[in-house]
């Protein structure tokens, strides 16, 4: 009864799979899809998010002019992505305008929080006089602590700030600086002794993040304009809610179209490779949701080609047992030798793209980024599913016994 | 099929070279001569603000732009400011330049919809800045290295090197393709490259896995050319497969998907043609001809007879 146990199993996988992905995919109000949209976090083109609008004005900081806004923009592109928001818009609009769009937020105000208040930096000292402002430091960064654990702020200063900062630190040595962004302290180092030659360090001990968020608000502070805020609303989706529901559609007939080609080509593990396909998309869902991936167009993409080398992991795969086979193999050797030979070359094709994505993750930024993160997993996810688990299910599928050689792969038996 | 497994392919491996060639430089061509139709994304253009008295839809407001300029703008819908009518929509509306004529034809044409009053007509900037292009080349740049040096640990050096010619080759087509036919190319077109990269990639690795293969397991008697051309005959049903795949998946986007993800899909459906055949005929040929002249271990003609395929 050993071929009835494994028909057992492999009935009940069958089931599961086609059941978990029927329920999550039907469109039913009561069904696993809402409840998946509701954790599924959507980038600024598959859902919209908030539109603001911040214009520059003359103050003390300076006159607006088009160079210093096209600076802002940088800037603010600068700190949004630091934040790892994925993929904001941000244009300038007219001559004095900034345009930012970011998604994910739930409304204006999160994302107001978001973009940071256009913030004015200035170190004061302890009697509250200004020493410095945004325009004079360079650039912060971060950097290994030389003399204790920890990370330090690095900071270089520009124009006249060396000087400023040499007279400031020789005047108020043992006291501490206050550095603010608008009203808010954010760090308040202690002078140690007088700092000339414009280079700094802020050492408080931190964590490699600490010092980073730091690094980010002094730079992202270093707006050479004030911006006021002139509209703020909520957006629809750039790439149109109209065509994103057709785009569904036709990726989904298009699935059920890759499904059915591979069952017509492989038959049974054909098919047994499209539930394997089932469990790679679960996974992916899972992974993908577990870590907080932000789903724009690029990471869609990804997926996309993740499904479409797990098809190919499949594909030459039996291509490999159906050689096998033509030699003579009996089926069980066939089987095994096509999958230990096919394997080395799955398992090449994966690791080369694997590190592709790695690095176009490491060095992308936004669309870049998303496509690699999803790549990335699709990837190492099917080097599972394609070659480890749709191997079990056929050896389960041969040991029921009820496919000999010809149904089993549509091999003519032993041609010669 | 049948047939493609009984092709001599590396008989004609210099035709292919050639034929290559002969691609990359249209392709080439085209991209200096015309150059990429830039979109928004790339290179600014207008920011419309419209409010209509009436509910209107993304998608009619997309149809009368498409109609009265020939333009798949940008749409999208906001929370609407200030109207009287509860029935009110508001759009941002982004488009490249338009000419006096295009936005004649298009404010009259949106009277169809209803009555409606443009809030704000502003020119604005483009939203992919000149950082992400240059990251996003350089991170290209660093994997393709990265990539040779794989291969060339689990391959052979030669192998690294024809594969990320073939790439090459890939994105030059891609891009050639897209600038004969005047395809607008906005910050998707950046995933969309990335995409045939690894496809193409994937698809350059499993050739040149069977032709190690056979390299180490030569038949008795088998010159290298026929060696060469086995691996193609054993490999090239799978890679027909595999497009066939992910071809009817683009189709299915490109008839049915939206007029959004129309360029898109239409990027990938000519990378994935262009990566399919230049792993056999950029990448395979070129290799076989570089090493046949390299390697004193691979004679020319065969001088037993040949084995049975």
């Amino acid at each position: 009864m050993k071929g009835g146990w494994n028909a057992l199993v492999l009935a009940l996988i069958v089931v599961l799979v086609g059941g978990t992905i029927g329920f999550y995919l039907s469109p039913a109000p009561d069904t696993g899809s809402a409840r998946i949209m509701k954790h599924m976090k959507l980038g600024l083109d598959l859902k919209g998010g908030a539109h603001i609008v911040l214009e520059g004005v003359d103050s003390e900081l300076g006159a607006v002019t088009p160079e210093k806004v096209q600076a802002a923009k940088a800037v603010i592109e600068n700190r949004i992505n630091a934040l790892g928001v994925s993929e904001p818009l941000v244009q300038v609009d007219g001559k004095n305008r900034i345009i930012v769009e970011i998604a994910g937020a739930a409304d204006i105000d999160e994302a107001r929080e978001t973009i940071g208040k256009t913030a004015a930096l200035r170190f004061l000292d302890p009697e509250g006089n200004e020493v410095l402002t945004g325009k004079d430091v360079e650039k912060a960064g971060v950097a290994q602590n030389p003399t204790g654990a920890g990370f330090i702020v690095t900071l270089k200063l520009k124009g006249e700030g060396p000087q400023k900062f040499y007279e400031a630190t020789s005047k108020w040595v043992g006291q501490p600086i206050y550095i603010m962004l608008d009203e808010d302290l954010i760090s308040w180092p202690v002078v140690n002794e007088p700092i000339p030659g414009g280079e700094a360090t802020i050492t408080g001990n931190f964590t490699v993040e600490e010092a980073s968020q730091l690094a980010t608000l002094i730079n992202g502070g270093a707006l050479p304009i004030k911006l006021v805020e002139v509209e703020a609303r909520m957006v629809s989706a750039t790439l149109g809610a109209d065509s994103i529901a057709k785009s569904l559609r036709a990726g989904a007939i298009g699935m059920i179209g890759v499904l059915l080609f591979m069952m017509l080509l492989y038959r049974i593990p054909g098919f047994l490779a499209d539930v394997a396909l089932g469990v790679y998309a679960i996974l992916n869902m899972i992974v993908l949701l577990a870590i907080g991936n932000v789903f724009t167009l690029p990471g869609i993409a990804g997926v996309l080609l993740g499904i479409g080398m797990a098809v190919d992991g499949n594909v030459i795969i039996f291509e490999r047992i159906k050689e096998e086979l033509r030699k003579g193999k009996g089926l069980r050797s066939g089987i095994d030798a096509g999958f230990h030979r096919a394997y080395v070359t799955v398992l090449d094709s994966q690791v080369t793209t694997a590190i592709a994505a790695a690095i176009l993750w490491y060095l992308g930024t936004g669309p870049v980024r998303g496509f690699a993160v999803t790549l990335f997993v699709g990837t190492v996810l099917s080097m599972f599913t394609a070659v480890t688990f749709s191997r079990w299910l056929i050896k389960l599928a041969v040991n029921t016994g009820w496919f000999n050689k010809r149904t089993l792969f549509g091999v003519k038996e032993v041609a010669e | 099929m049948g047939f493609l497994t009984r092709i001599r392919y590396m008989r004609y491996a210099k035709h292919y070279l050639i034929f290559a060639l002969v691609t990359v430089l249209i392709s080439l061509g085209s991209l200096v001569t015309l150059g990429l139709n830039r979109g928004i994304d790339f290179s600014g253009g207008l920011l419309l603000d419209i409010q209509f008295e009436k509910t209107v839809s993304t998608e009619q407001v997309r149809t009368v732009i498409m109609q009265a300029t020939g333009i798949d703008a940008q749409i999208q819908q906001v929370e609407v400011r200030g109207a009287e009518n509860p029935e009110a929509t508001e759009f941002l509306v982004r488009t490249p330049e338009l000419t006096d004529d295009q936005k004649d034809s298009l404010f009259k044409n949106l009277l169809h919809l209803g009555s409606y009053e443009v809030i704000s007509e502003d020119a604005v900037s483009a939203t992919v800045s000149s950082e992400l292009t240059q990251k996003a080349l350089l991170a290209i740049g660093i994997a393709l290295v990265l990539q040779v040096i794989y291969i060339s640990i689990r391959f052979q050096f030669r192998m690294g090197v024809t594969a990320v010619l073939a790439l090459v080759h890939d994105v030059i087509i891609t891009a050639g393709v897209l600038s004969l036919l005047q395809v607008e190319i906005n910050s998707n077109f950046v995933a969309a490259a990335l995409t045939v990269l690894g496809y193409s990639m994937n698809d350059t690795v499993v050739v040149m896995d069977r032709l190690r293969e056979n390299l180490h397991n030569r038949q008795k008697g088998e010159s290298f050319e026929e060696m060469a051309t086995r691996s193609i005959q054993e490999v090239i049903t799978r890679s027909i497969y595999t497009g066939v795949s992910v071809i009817l998946m683009l189709v299915a986007m490109i008839v049915l998907g939206g007029s959004t993800i129309l360029d898109f899909a239409l990027t990938l459906l000519v990378g994935t043609l262009a990566g399919t055949y230049s792993s056999i005929v950029v990448a395979a040929a070129l290799w076989y001809l570089w090493e046949r002249n390299h390697d004193g271990r691979h004679p020319g003609p065969a001088k037993a007879k040949p084995a049975k395929a």
